[in-house]
C-alpha cells in the first residue's frame, strides 16, 4: 500500500540529504590526506562512478514499476538470497544510522553542548528523526524541501566570505604525483558519497518514476559540486600540509572568516547551524528504508512499530565505540559494507533479470 | 477527558523554565584578550616550563566603560607549568572568575621560547574548539610578560592595544610582515616551509612594531629590520601600503630625499632548473604616487621617468641584499620552497629534504618595474 507520492525535485532533495552528512565537516582532510592537493579530482571520479551505479538502479527501477528493492530482490534472486541481500542492507542501514550519529554527537558535542552527555545528544537526534520518519515518506520529503534549500544557501554565501584569502596556487601541481595516489585514494572517497543507494527505495514511491535516474544524477551532481568546493577552499585556504592535520577543515575555513568591524567575529556558528540538518536528515533517510526492509520481510503493513523499535538499538550502536578513532573504524566497516552492497547488488540483481528475461524469450 | 493531558503537559512546563544548564552570565565571565607565552627562566625547576599570562578583561572594560574606577579592569594573571592548558588550569587557583578564550585576539611569545621552537606552546590553540585560526601572533623581543604589563596611553587594555597595533599597522606601513596569525604560521610550519613573525620590541610606555622574526620551522634564528621586512614584502608581493624612501647620497642629501607612497604591489616567481640548479625570476611591479618632494617643482615625464627607475634600483638593490643575507644563513623565507612543489614537482621530491642547501646555491634574479601614478595637488 503506497500512498505517499514524491515529485522529482523532492527525490533528489532526498538523495542529497541522504548523502550530504557529517561528511561535510570532516571529508577535505581525509581527501588531502590519502590524494594530496588532487583530493578534488577523486571527487569528480567518485561522482562518475556513483551515476553508473545509479543509472543500473534506475533502469532496474523502471523495469518493476511501482516497485522496489524490497520487492523484486527476492522475484530475481529467490527468497532465500534475496531476503540476504535485504538484510545486509537493514544491517548496512542501522550501522550507518548509528555511526553518523555518534560521529554528529561528537561533533555538537565538542563545538556546542560541551557539557552534555553524548547519550543525551545521540538521543535527542534519534527522537528528532524518528518523530519525521513516523510521519512518513512525504513528510521527510516536505521537510528536506524545506531545510536542505536553506542550508545550502547559508552555506554557500558563509563560504564567499573565505574568497577574500584563498590562494588558488596552493592546488597545483595537478596530477603531480602521477594518477596512482588518486586511484587508491578512490574507494575512502566513495564512502562519502554513499547514500544515492536509497534511490533504490525510494523509486515507487515517485509520481513519475522514469525521472528517477534524473534526480538521482542531480543529486549527485550537487553533493559533487558541494565537496569539491569545500575541499578546494580548505587547500586553497591552508595548504594541502596543514588541511590533513585539521580535523573539521571545512569548520576551520569558516572559523578564519573575520567579520570586519565588529567585536564578536565569528561566523562558525552560522556553519554550526547549516550542519546540524545536514546531520540529521541524513539519517532519517536510512531510518526509514531500514524500517520499510523489516516491515516488507515480517509482513507488517505499517513501518512506524518497527522504526520505534529499532531506535534503542541504533542507540546501542552509537555509544558502543569508546572514543573517536573508534566510530572512525565503526564507520570504515559500515562504508565498506554499503560499498559493496552498492557495487554489487544493482550489478547482480541485473545480471539475474537479463537471464530471466532470456529464459523467458526463450521458451 | 480532555483535561487530563493539559494537566500532564502543566506539570512537563517547569522543566522548560530550567532554561540553559550550561549558560554563564557575561559578567561572570572575564574575557582574555592576549596571552604571553615565555619560557621559565630558573632552570632548577624542571617541571615548570612554561610562563603563562593570561591578561584578563572585565567585559565592560571592553565597551570602554568602567563602573567603579578604583578597581582595575584589567589583570595580567601568571602561572607556571609544564604545559599550556595545565597552566591555564592553575590559573583557576587564583583568578576566581571563569576566563573565556573565545574571544583571545594576539598571543605574544617570548624571544627565549621562541628559539627553542613554538610549535608545542601553540599546539593547545589548534586543538581546543574555543580558539581561532584568525589569532594574531607576535614574537617579543625580551620577555613576552612585560608586553602585556605595559600600560600604554589612551587605550587601557595592551593587549588590545597591540591587536590594534597590528591591524593599523598593517594598513597603512608594510614594516612587519604579513604572516601573522597561528593559523597562516601554522599553514606554513606543517607545509614545510619558514615564514617571519611579527617582531615586538618594548618600549617605556608603548610597543614597538617593527621588524620580523625569523622563523626556520618554528624555531626563532634571527631578525629582520624593518627596511629588511619592507624588501620581503615587495618580493612575495604583500607591500599594499606603505612608503619607500630614497635618500641619494650627494652634496645636497637633505634635498634628494624621494618618498614614494607604495599603493599596491604585485610580485610573481618563475622557476626552472639549469644544470641542476633552481633558477628564480621574481617580477615586482609597483604601483604609486610621489608623496614629498620630487621634481623641485618642475614635473616632467622625463624626471618622473627617473624617478621611477631609482625607485626600481633601490628596491632591486635591497632585494639582493636580502637574498644574499637568507643565503648565508640558509633560511628560506621567500616561498620558495612552496613554488618548486607548485611548479617544478619532480625536482622538489628529490631535494625536499636538503632545501636549505639548495636554496642557498639557488640562482635568483630580480625584475622591479614601478610606476608614478600621481604626485598630489602641489606641483
Amino acid at each position: 500500500m503506497i500512498k505517499d507520492k514524491l515529485t522529482g525535485t523532492q527525490a533528489s532533495l532526498q538523495m542529497f540529504a541522504a548523502m550530504v552528512g557529517v561528511g561535510v565537516l570532516s571529508l577535505p582532510s581525509g581527501l588531502v590526506r590519502s590524494a594530496g592537493v588532487d583530493g578534488w579530482l577523486v571527487i569528480l571520479l567518485a561522482g562518475g562512478y556513483a551515476v553508473i551505479a545509479v543509472s543500473i538502479m534506475a533502469y532496474l527501477g523502471n523495469r518493476f514499476p511501482g516497485k522496489g528493492i524490497i520487492q523484486y530482490a527476492p522475484l530475481l534472486l529467490g527468497p532465500v538470497l534475496g531476503r540476504c541481500v535485504l538484510l545486509a542492507f537493514l544491517l548496512y542501514f542501522l550501522m550507518f544510522v548509528g555511526t553518523i550519529v555518534r560521529m554528529s554527537a561528537d561533533v555538537t558535542k565538542l563545538f556546542l553542548l560541551d557539557l552534555t552527555p553524548v547519550e543525551v545528544i545521540v538521543l535527542g537526534m534519534l527522537v528528532t528523526s524518528t518523530y519525521l520518519i513516523l510521519q512518513g515518506v512525504n513528510a521527510i520529503a516536505r521537510f528536506n524541501e524545506f531545510i536542505q534549500p536553506l542550508a545550502l544557501f547559508a552555506l554557500l554565501l558563509v563560504l564567499t566570505q573565505t574568497l577574500r584569502e584563498t590562494d588558488f596556487g596552493r592546488l597545483l601541481p595537478v596530477l603531480g604525483e602521477g594518477i596512482q595516489p588518486v586511484l587508491q585514494s578512490f574507494p575512502s572517497v566513495f564512502f562519502s558519497l554513499l547514500g544515492f543507494e536509497i534511490l533504490l527505495f525510494l523509486h515507487p514511491f515517485m509520481e513519475n518514476p522514469s525521472r528517477g535516474l534524473q534526480s538521482a544524477i542531480l543529486a549527485i551532481g550537487m553533493t559533487v559540486v558541494l565537496y569539491a568546493l569545500l575541499t578546494i577552499l580548505s587547500i586553497a585556504l591552508m595548504g594541502a600540509a596543514e588541511v590533513k592535520l585539521i580535523e573539521y577543515p571545512a569548520l576551520a575555513i569558516i572559523k578564519s572568516i573575520e567579520v570586519p568591524g565588529s567585536f564578536i567575529e565569528r561566523l562558525d556558528s552560522v556553519m554550526m547551524m547549516v550542519w546540524v540538518p545536514f546531520a540529521v536528515t541524513s539519517i532519517v533517510m536510512f531510518h526509514y528504508c531500514a524500517s520499510l526492509i523489516t516491515a516488507q520481510l515480517l509482513g507488517l503493513q505499517d513501518h512506524r512499530v518497527v522504526s520505534l523499535l529499532y531506535v534503542p538499538i541504533v542507540f546501542l550502536i552509537a555509544v558502543l565505540p569508546r572514543n573517536v578513532l573508534e566510530v572512525e573504524r565503526w564507520s570504515q566497516w559500515t562504508s565498506w559494507l554499503g560499498a559493496g552492497l552498492v557495487s554489487l547488488v544493482p550489478l547482480s540483481l541485473i545480471v539475474a533479470y537479463k537471464w530471466r528475461a532470456r529464459r523467458v524469450s526463450s521458451t | 477527558m480532555k483535561i487530563r493531558p493539559l494537566l500532564s503537559l502543566f506539570f512537563l512546563l517547569p522543566f522548560l523554565l530550567a532554561g540553559c544548564w550550561d549558560r554563564v552570565e557575561i559578567q561572570d565571565r572575564l574575557i582574555v584578550m592576549a596571552v604571553a607565552i615565555d619560557k621559565v627562566r630558573t632552570e632548577d625547576e624542571k617541571r615548570n616550563f612554561y610562563e603563562f599570562t593570561a591578561q584578563l578583561t572585565e567585559a565592560q572594560a571592553l565597551s570602554g566603560r568602567i563602573s567603579t574606577p578604583n578597581i582595575s579592569p584589567v589583570w595580567n594573571a601568571s602561572a607556571t607549568g609544564p604545559s599550556i592548558f595545565e597552566c591555564i588550569r592553575i590559573l583557576t587557583t587564583r583568578v576566581a572568575r571563569q576566563p573565556y578564550y573565545d574571544h583571545l585576539q594576539i598571543i605574544i611569545i617570548g624571544e627565549e621560547l621562541a628559539k627553542e621552537g613554538i610549535d608545542r606552546a601553540l599546539d593547545l590553540f589548534y586543538r581546543d574548539h574555543e580558539s581561532r585560526p584568525k589569532i594574531k601572533l607576535v614574537i617579543a623581543k625580551g620577555r613576552a610578560r612585560e608586553v602585556l604589563d605595559l600600560d600604554p596611553k589612551l587605550m587601557p587594555i595592551s593587549g588590545r592595544y597591540i591587536s590594534t597595533l597590528m591591524e593599523e599597522g598593517e594598513a597603512k606601513t608594510a614594516r612587519f610582515p604579513k604572516t601573522s596569525t597561528i593559523g597562516q604560521f601554522s599553514s606554513y610550519f606543517h607545509g614545510g616551509a619558514n615564514c617571519v613573525l611579527p617582531a615586538l620590541r618594548i618600549e617605556k610606555r608603548e610597543a614597538k612594531m617593527a621588524g620580523g622574526a625569523i622563523m626556520r620551522g618554528d624555531r626563532l634564528v634571527g631578525w629582520l629590520s624593518d627596511q629588511e621586512v619592507k624588501t620581503l614584502r615587495w618580493l612575495n608581493g604583500t607591500f599594499t601600503a606603505g612608503d619607500e624612501v630614497i635618500v641619494k647620497n650627494g652634496p645636497e642629501q637633505e634635498r634628494n630625499v624621494t618618498t614614494f607612497e607604495v599603493r599596491g604591489a604585485r610580485s610573481s616567481v618563475k622557476s626552472e632548473i639549469r644544470n641542476g640548479i633552481p633558477v628564480f625570476t621574481f617580477s615586482i611591479r609597483g604601483e604609486g604616487s610621489l608623496a614629498e618632494d620630487g621634481f623641485d617643482h618642475k614635473p616632467s615625464l622625463r624626471k618622473l621617468k627617473e624617478r621611477e627607475k631609482e625607485i626600481s634600483r633601490n628596491i632591486k638593490e635591497n632585494a639582493e641584499k636580502l637574498i644574499v643575507k637568507m643565503q648565508k644563513k640558509k633560511v628560506d623565507i621567500f616561498g620558495l620552497y612552496e613554488e618548486m612543489r607548485r611548479h617544478q614537482h619532480p625536482y622538489w621530491k628529490q631535494h625536499r629534504n636538503n632545501w636549505d642547501e639548495v636554496f642557498q646555491h639557488a640562482d635568483i634574479h630580480i625584475d622591479v618595474v614601478t610606476y608614478i601614478r600621481r604626485f598630489g595637488q602641489f606641483k
